[in-house]
């Protein structure tokens, strides 16, 4: 139980109001250190999984653990505190608040996640130079780490946005389409870095996509059509 | 969290500064009202002191009072001088002061009094007039002005002036043939006396041709020609009379004694009374620029809300990753609060720098047009209040736009729509 990441147990979610689950999951979990691939078709429920994940909605019935904790029996503080500390998030894209530089975008992660801090403090580091490590290893020049966020690149947001994901290495690393705006090349460059950044720090990565060609380069595919066993809503619509 | 505020808000500074400037105006507006309402009330109050009762021919009270103390609408009527002298001789009167107006130089009225003027007439907290230049008038064609008048007039001692008939600016029937000298210039009170001249009552009597019977006179003036048998006054009739009494409690019967004078229908009023009875009319007037005021303050706080409402969709995307990085639903409230209280807190603080600037700039106009100053003195626990009670009203309102943050936090979640 220990080295588990992800636990799913009879999980069920439905949206507010809403009649039908969007999500039924028997059972599926992740290992601590995994890369997981998450495949879906749009609306499938991937974002939904994630967020339950992530801590933003709370299952209607079932088990979620996250890191051995049972996110079920936590507050909503409580989730947002876990998931400040433990799990780095990466959009599909628009990660970045366009008025801050890269280098401050990265040093964000630690805003809310005292737990983040004190591993950096603990590997000897400022926050600040582990921002720039970071970034160095994301391959963004000196310049660029200084520059608004708005004026880099897709590409070059997206590793920022890895970075701040990656930033006081966190347990688990949920990557949401990252790559999706990106082109095969810079697409591909973006999985191998990500990859050996949550190597070194022990990260475990869940890396969703509608993209199948991405398959060949995971150890392990998951496809969410056969792990959610709820019928297909289809639209994939769910506003509030 | 307040940096990421802070540097959110500089991103969108166009629109905050915006915000800022109408809560700004609304505060300029609303001290400003304020400031003047509670200067003019005190500078109103300081027109006249030690006096005890102003009497004059049969007419209102306000009328008597604004025409005697602020030289504003003429009397119609005119007491006699044997009413004066009756008036001299009532128990308990110590001193009388006998005015006479009608006349003016360029613009500025003229009381025909005498010495008593300078020596009994107070203002503000009992203080007496004195001089900027010179003395009082000895000769009947030497003339005292106020500082307004000599500022504006451009008048020294020894200067020659005359005096026109009427009260208006132009006149066609000037008083040329009796120049006054200026005898005397009177030290800046902030009280209507800046803006007279003074007169001796035999000057205006040779001018009028009452002292010296002038068969040469042409001009036709609302003075009554009644020669009484007695000593020669130097005028026939005055427009009112001063009095200062040996002790105050006896004003009221006094007043009552003048009212039922039988020589002449007379009015007497107490000063005190009737400025605060004047001033209670004025307050209509107040209350509505008050009124006016807090709504130009409502608006520039709805005004703001609407802003941060509108900024909540181009901003959704920021809570969406803030969200992300375990900014929880409160954070986000808390994050629309601070900047709303910071808007508010640099219009506010904007508004008062810029009021005391106008007030700066503008008490020298202030000072010409209304007769008083508006001076830029510290705030007062009023204005404190009401700069607490924007603060207060911005608070509120931002828990409109803050609940809605909070909302969409829980709603959306992660999923960031564009």
């Amino acid at each position: 139980m220990s080295d588990c990441c992800v636990a799913i147990n009879g999980l069920t979610f439905a949206w507010p109001g809403a009649q039908q689950p969007v999500l039924t999951i028997p059972q599926w979990s992740v290992n601590r250190g995994e890369r997981v691939l998450v495949r879906g078709a749009s609306g499938s429920g991937k974002s939904t999984l994630l967020s339950l994940i992530a801590g933003i909605h709370s299952a209607t019935s079932g088990q979620l653990n996250v890191l051995n904790h049972n996110l079920s029996t936590l507050s909503q503080r409580q989730r947002d505190r876990l998931r400040a500390n433990e799990i780095g998030y990466i959009f599909q894209q628009f990660n970045l608040l366009p008025y801050l530089t890269a280098q401050q975008n990265v040093e964000l992660a630690v805003q809310f996640a005292p737990a983040r801090r004190q591993r950096i403090a603990a590997s000897g580091q400022t926050v600040r130079a582990a921002a720039a490590t970071l970034l160095d290893h994301l391959g963004l020049t000196t310049a660029q780490q200084q520059q608004s966020a708005q004026t880099l690149s897709v590409g070059q947001q997206q590793r920022v946005a890895a970075a701040r994901a990656l930033l006081g290495a966190p347990a688990l690393i949920i990557a949401d389409e990252p790559t999706s705006a990106l082109d095969e090349s810079h697409r591909n460059e973006f999985i191998n870095l990500l990859f050996k950044e949550c190597d070194e720090q022990g990260s475990t990565l869940l890396f969703v996509t509608h993209d199948a060609t991405l398959a060949a380069q995971f150890p392990r595919v998951v496809e969410l059509n056969e792990l959610n066993v709820a019928p297909a809503v289809h639209g994939g619509v769910h506003h509030v | 969290m307040f940096r990421l505020a802070l540097a959110s808000l500089w991103n969108r500074r166009t629109t905050a500064w915006l915000t800022v400037l109408s809560i700004a105006i609304s505060t300029i507006l609303l001290l400003g009202v304020e400031r003047v309402r509670v200067q003019a009330q005190e500078n109103f109050a300081n027109t006249i002191s030690g006096t005890d009762l102003i009497v004059g021919a049969r007419t209102g009270s306000t009328q008597l009072l604004l025409s005697s103390v602020f030289h504003i609408g003429a009397l119609t009527n005119t007491l006699s001088w044997n009413s004066y002298q009756h008036l001299q001789n009532l128990p308990g009167v110590a001193w009388t002061i006998p005015m006479a107006m009608g006349d003016s130089v360029r613009g500025f009225p003229v009381v025909a009094t005498n010495t008593d003027w300078f020596e009994h007439f107070q203002y503000g907290q009992q203080q007496y007039l004195e001089f900027a230049a010179g003395s009082a008038f000895a000769e009947l064609d030497s003339a005292v002005v106020g500082a307004d008048v000599a500022e504006a007039l451009e008048l020294a001692v020894a200067d020659a002036m005359t005096v026109s008939h009427g009260s208006g600016g132009m006149s066609f029937s000037d008083h040329d043939e009796h120049p006054f000298r200026i005898a005397g210039i009177l030290a800046r009170t902030g009280t209507p006396v800046d803006q007279a001249v003074y007169i001796p009552l035999a000057g205006l009597g040779l001018v009028h041709g009452e002292y010296q019977p002038n068969t040469g006179n042409t001009h036709d003036h609302e003075h009554e020609h009644q020669h009484e048998a007695d000593a020669e006054p130097p005028v026939y009739t005055l427009s009112a009379v001063l009095i200062g009494l040996e002790s105050k409690p006896m004003a009221l019967r006094l007043v009552r004694d003048i009212n039922t004078y039988r020589g002449e229908p007379l009015t007497a009023i107490m000063p005190g009374l009737a400025l605060q009875e004047f001033w209670r009319t004025l307050q209509l007037f107040e209350r509505a620029l008050f009124i006016i005021s807090v709504l130009v303050v409502v608006t520039g706080l709805f005004g703001m809300l609407t802003t941060l409402l509108a900024s909540l969709r181009e901003r959704r995307r920021e809570m969406a990753v803030l969200r992300s990085l375990g900014a929880g639903p409160f954070t986000l409230f808390g994050l629309l609060v601070s900047e709303a209280v910071l808007l508010t807190t640099v219009g506010v603080a904007t508004g008062v720098g810029l009021l005391f600037l106008v007030l700066l700039i503008a008490a020298p106009w202030f000072q010409a047009t209304l007769g008083f100053v508006v001076s830029p003195s510290a705030l007062s626990t009023t204005e404190w209040l009401y700069l607490g009670l924007i603060l207060c009203a911005a608070i509120l309102m931002s828990f409109i736009p803050a609940w809605r943050a909070y909302r969409n936090a829980l709603a959306d979640g992660l999923t960031v729509k564009i």
